[in-house]
């Protein structure tokens, strides 16, 4: 079982990127939420957590992005968008991803 | 609902206050809930010991005040958790408690109504809390709170604690349940399990009966430890009982049971309608519309425009009939059944003049106040103004405010009151202070009659023009006001804008049409109740006056209300208003209290100066006919709105004198004596004072309300020295030429009282950011 | 029904499986089936890994905290495996 750990991809560290640096339509998951303990508890109540797969589907812009979470939309300003540090979870594996 | 067990009443013991203590997982909604119940009442400190945050406030319910703890949101309150668990677990069983408030994700039920599970086992009374119910209907589910209700064996109300509406509800909901409370269906954990708890629960001597049971199922599942070695020895022999009968451990069954008892109560609360697919597509589409860069912001104020239009122009419709219809019955009516049953006219002119009248001039700006209050219920529910929020934040944070503070603004439109409790939206303490203190120089529905019997005077070409300059004045002002203070006294970033959007809904007629009915309610009752009051003191201070041999019946020239008026003519000089106008300012005294009685005090003082017959109209009303001739105005009224769609603010029937007056409420004989009183850049000044100077007491009861004595206080001087000021400085510089030495001491007196604040903002801004900081470090290196 | 017990048993069939997966083949919602996996793994009978990290058996942390694994999960995927004779004692629960 450890070699089945072992041999699957093992992938570089990605590069920073925010919700600012994403597109529209982009799926992506949340790695981690920068700005403290308010910011992460706000998001949070919100959906916003490690490992959510999220979709933008306005902006990101000057304005902010508008995220959609599960079943849910959430705007987000500017100052937001930039706290978010998100990998992008390519388009052919947006479903579920999971290989096994 | 069901039949709730009924806990025996607690003795009234001390004067503490009953407590509901708020739990739920931490992404339920908890925080905006616990916001919602107390207002600014909430205390933010630590549980003891831990560096766990505790918020508590108190909140009033009918006569009750209440206290609220908003305990740690925790999955369970079972072992494996942090600190937020052990203080959470800790309150619910140690402390006394009213009540358990459990809130759960409606979209989201079977996650969460495992902490349910065990909240119910803590043998408290309980009311469930589905939050996020359109959430879950955007999802395709229907919310079945009754039959939920059923099951739990304890209340479910099921609200969007977003909106401000679900309170009123939820209030009902607490107070019955304080009131009767019902301690639910525990669940059944299968014969072994029971039987085991049972064994187990005679064996705990010094834990209180209502506890038992939680604490054996505590004991069985491991997460806590025996005592005393005879219970030690019981738990072991009854766990090696088990474990005869079963595969399985004690804890696995337990969790297994609630896992599948959360399951069950979600199939029971939820049912699943339809797909929730198209909704999605409908919400991309117009999401990509109302959202656009370019044409979100043009198509709010569009919005907006709409709103007056349908809200002025449409109540117009049906004002004059409001207005006909209740002077005939309150004022003509009313006055001939006291005149035939013999009272005497002093008494008639108080109940049927001064009551009467004033409750009249409510009622008949009831359709434009109705209207705003539909639409803006309209907008709420249809989730397009959270939308406009986003689009106008970027806009709103230049003047250091977080884009939702636009929804008040809105709302304040239509009355300040409701603007300032919806400031509750707004998170962050420092945004929503800035945003009540906002609310006061909004031009509200009541400001805007004084706007129009003065417009029809004065303004006649360009009355449309006026009015909207005033509309534009006054959010200018505010815009101003916030900007000022959050530069000075309340310095500090502007959250960043996280807001949810909720789904696109059509509104279901019902639900607008109450929640606006709702609101109209109370400014009907509000107002009215304030009317009567100063109806009768302002029919009683014209008629009596200081004289050389004391308090005597006068007439109004001589009377209390002139000798007090006059006596405050010298601070209203420099803005034009002159000794002969003293009328102007009881005008002004009597709409500190509620604008909506300016014209008419302006109109019972003018009336009497005219000496007219008062009892004249009451001896032969012809009420039929009145009431025929208010019905007739309505189709009357509907093709005017039709071809004045334009003309948002009805502005165009300034041209006529005599749907002008009505639309004011005041009478040619009133108007004639405003156009002798004033001049029209004295009229000018006059209106500005009456935008910006204290909206009135109820508004200024709901600041107290929200942000406190202090901010309230403030407000008022702030809003009196502003209006006071501005007047002047209008009417200073406008007639400047003719006495130019006196103008600039005006002006200049102004600019340095201006300046002044400005400095006692700053320092007080210096001295709060010297008082937090120290804090802000101790709490940094905690 | 038992769920619980249904989950375990199918990863115990499966030996690796993701929570959507278990969730489609016991037709639960993906939230509870999750909160379940999470009190077999705090029983010690099943551990997370997540598909293009890392972690070895026993000893992750779960939550990214330690800073091991924080920049490696990019695309992954949160998966549990059974880890039969683990602690089976239900009083390691509250750790």
């Amino acid at each position: 079982m450890d070699s089945f750990i072992m041999n699957s991809s093992i992938t570089s560290p990605s590069e920073s990127l925010f919700i600012g640096d994403l597109h529209l339509g982009d799926h992506a998951r949340v790695l981690e939420i920068t700005g403290g303990k308010v910011m992460r508890q706000r998001l949070g109540m919100l959906g916003i957590r490690r490992d959510t797969p999220v979709r933008v589907v306005h902006g990101p812009g000057k304005r902010g992005a508008v995220l959609q979470v599960g079943g849910a939309r959430v705007a987000l300003g500017w100052g937001v968008i930039q706290r978010i540090r998100v990998a992008i979870i390519p388009a052919e594996s947006t479903h579920t991803g999971e290989k096994t | 609902m069901s039949d709730f067990h009924e806990t025996p009443q607690r003795s009234p013991v001390s004067a503490r206050l009953p407590v509901i203590a708020l739990a739920g997982n931490p992404n339920c909604g908890k925080t905006t809930l616990f916001n919602l119940l107390t207002g600014a009442h909430q205390h933010v400190g630590n549980w003891p010991g831990v560096t766990v945050e505790r918020r508590s406030g108190t909140m009033t319910m009918g006569r009750r005040k209440i206290s609220v703890v908003d305990l740690p949101g925790v999955y369970s309150l079972m072992g494996g958790g942090g600190e937020d668990q052990r203080v959470a677990r800790d309150f619910l069983l140690d402390s006394d408690i009213e009540l358990i408030v459990n809130i759960v994700d409606a979209s989201n039920l079977e996650r969460h109504m495992a902490l349910t599970a065990e909240l119910l086992e803590t043998g408290r009374p309980m009311v469930l809390v589905l939050n996020m119910v359109d959430e879950a209907e955007a999802h395709g589910l229907q919310v079945r709170s009754h039959e939920l209700s059923a099951a739990l064996g304890v209340p479910v109300i099921p609200i969007v604690a977003r909106k401000a509406r679900s309170r009123t509800r939820l209030m009902e909901t607490l107070t019955q349940a304080l009131d009767h409370p019902a301690l639910g269906n525990m669940l059944d954990y299968g014969q072994l399990i029971e039987a085991a708890l049972a064994a187990l629960g005679t064996l705990l001597p010094g834990v209180p009966p209502a506890h038992r049971r939680f604490t054996a199922l505590c004991l069985l599942e491991g997460n806590s430890d025996p005592i005393d070695p005879k219970t030690q020895h019981a738990l072991q022999q009854i766990s090696s009982e088990l474990a005869v009968m079963s595969d399985e451990t004690p804890a696995d069954l337990i969790m297994d049971r609630r896992f599948a008892w959360a399951q069950e109560m979600a199939a029971i609360a939820m049912h699943r309608q339809g797909p929730a697919g198209l909704r999605q597509k409908i919400t991309d589409r117009l999401d990509r519309v109302v959202l656009n860069d370019w044409l979100g912001v043009p198509l709010f104020l569009a919005v907006l425009y709409l709103v007056f239009v349908v809200s002025f122009s449409g109540g117009n419709i049906f004002l004059d009939f409001f207005d006909q219809a209740s002077a005939a019955l309150l004022i003509h009516g009313v006055g001939h059944l006291l005149l035939s049953s013999g009272l005497p006219t002093w008494l008639i002119s108080i109940i049927a003049g001064g009551i009467g009248g004033g409750l009249n001039l409510v009622i008949s700006f009831i359709p434009p106040i109705g209207l705003t209050f539909l639409f803006l219920a309209f907008l709420d529910d249809s989730g397009y103004m959270a939308r406009a929020a986003y689009a106008m934040d970027r806009l709103m944070r230049r003047m250091s405010l977080p884009g939702n503070a636009l929804v008040p603004m809105v709302i304040g439109f239509g009355c300040n009151v409701p603007a300032i409790m919806g400031s509750r939206i707004i998170e962050d303490p420092r945004g929503r202070i800035l945003t009540v203190l906002m609310q006061p120089f909004m031009s509200c529905s009541a400001r805007l009659t004084i706007y129009m019997a003065f417009a029809v005077v004065f303004f006649r070409s360009n009355g449309g023009q006026v009015v909207f300059a005033l509309y534009v004045l006054g959010i200018i002002v505010a815009l101003l006001t916030a900007w000022l203070l959050g530069k000075t006294a309340l310095r500090g970033e502007v959250l960043p804008f996280v807001m949810e959007l909720p789904p696109y809904r059509l509104p279901s007629f019902r639900s607008v049409f109450l929640q606006a009915w709702q609101r109209l309610k109370v400014f009907i009752f509000r107002v009215g109740r304030v009317i009567a009051v100063i109806g009768v003191v302002l029919f009683i201070l014209p008629g009596i006056g200081w004289t050389d041999r004391g308090l005597r019946s006068t007439d109004i020239d001589h009377s209390l209300l002139a000798q007090g008026s006059r006596a405050l003519v010298p601070i209203f000089e420099p803005m034009g208003i002159h000794q002969d106008n003293w009328p102007a300012i009881s005008g002004l005294i009597a709409g500190a209290a509620a604008k909506e009685i300016v014209i008419g005090t302006l109109n019972g003082i003018y009336q009497r100066q005219n000496a007219a017959d008062l009892m004249a109209d009451y001896r032969d009303p012809d009420i039929a006919g009145q009431l025929l001739g208010a019905i007739k105005t309505i189709p009357a009224n509907a093709v005017t709105f039709f071809t004045t769609l334009d003309d948002p603010l009805g502005l165009s029937v300034m041209d006529s004198t005599g749907t002008a007056e009505q639309a004011s409420g005041a009478e040619s004989a009133t108007l004639q004596a405003i156009a002798a009183g004033f001049t029209p850049l004295s009229a000018f000044a006059y209106l500005v004072f009456v935008l910006l100077y204290v909206p009135c007491a109820s508004t200024m009861g709901a600041l107290r309300r929200e942000v406190g004595w202090g901010w309230m206080s403030f407000s008022l001087l702030y809003g009196t020295g502003l209006a006071w000021s501005a007047s002047t400085v209008i009417y200073q510089s406008s007639t400047f030429a003719k006495h130019p030495g006196h103008s600039t001491a005006w002006i200049a007196g102004v600019l340095a009282a201006f300046a002044l604040l400005v400095v006692g903002l700053r320092l007080y801004g210096q001295r709060r950011d010297a008082l937090s900081k120290p804090s802000l470090n101790r709490r940094a290196s905690a | 029904m038992k769920p619980l017990f249904a989950v375990r048993e199918v990863l115990q069939k499966q030996g690796m499986a993701s929570a959507s997966q278990i969730a489609a083949e016991l037709k639960l919602s993906v939230g509870l089936v999750e909160d379940m996996l999470v009190y077999w793994q705090r029983r010690g009978v099943v551990e997370q890994v997540s598909v293009g990290t890392r972690k070895s058996c026993g000893r992750s942390c779960h939550s990214g905290g330690c800073g091991s694994c924080g920049n490696t999960m990019a695309p992954s995927v949160q998966a549990y495996r059974w880890c039969s004779g683990g602690r089976q004692s239900p009083h390691l629960l509250s750790q």
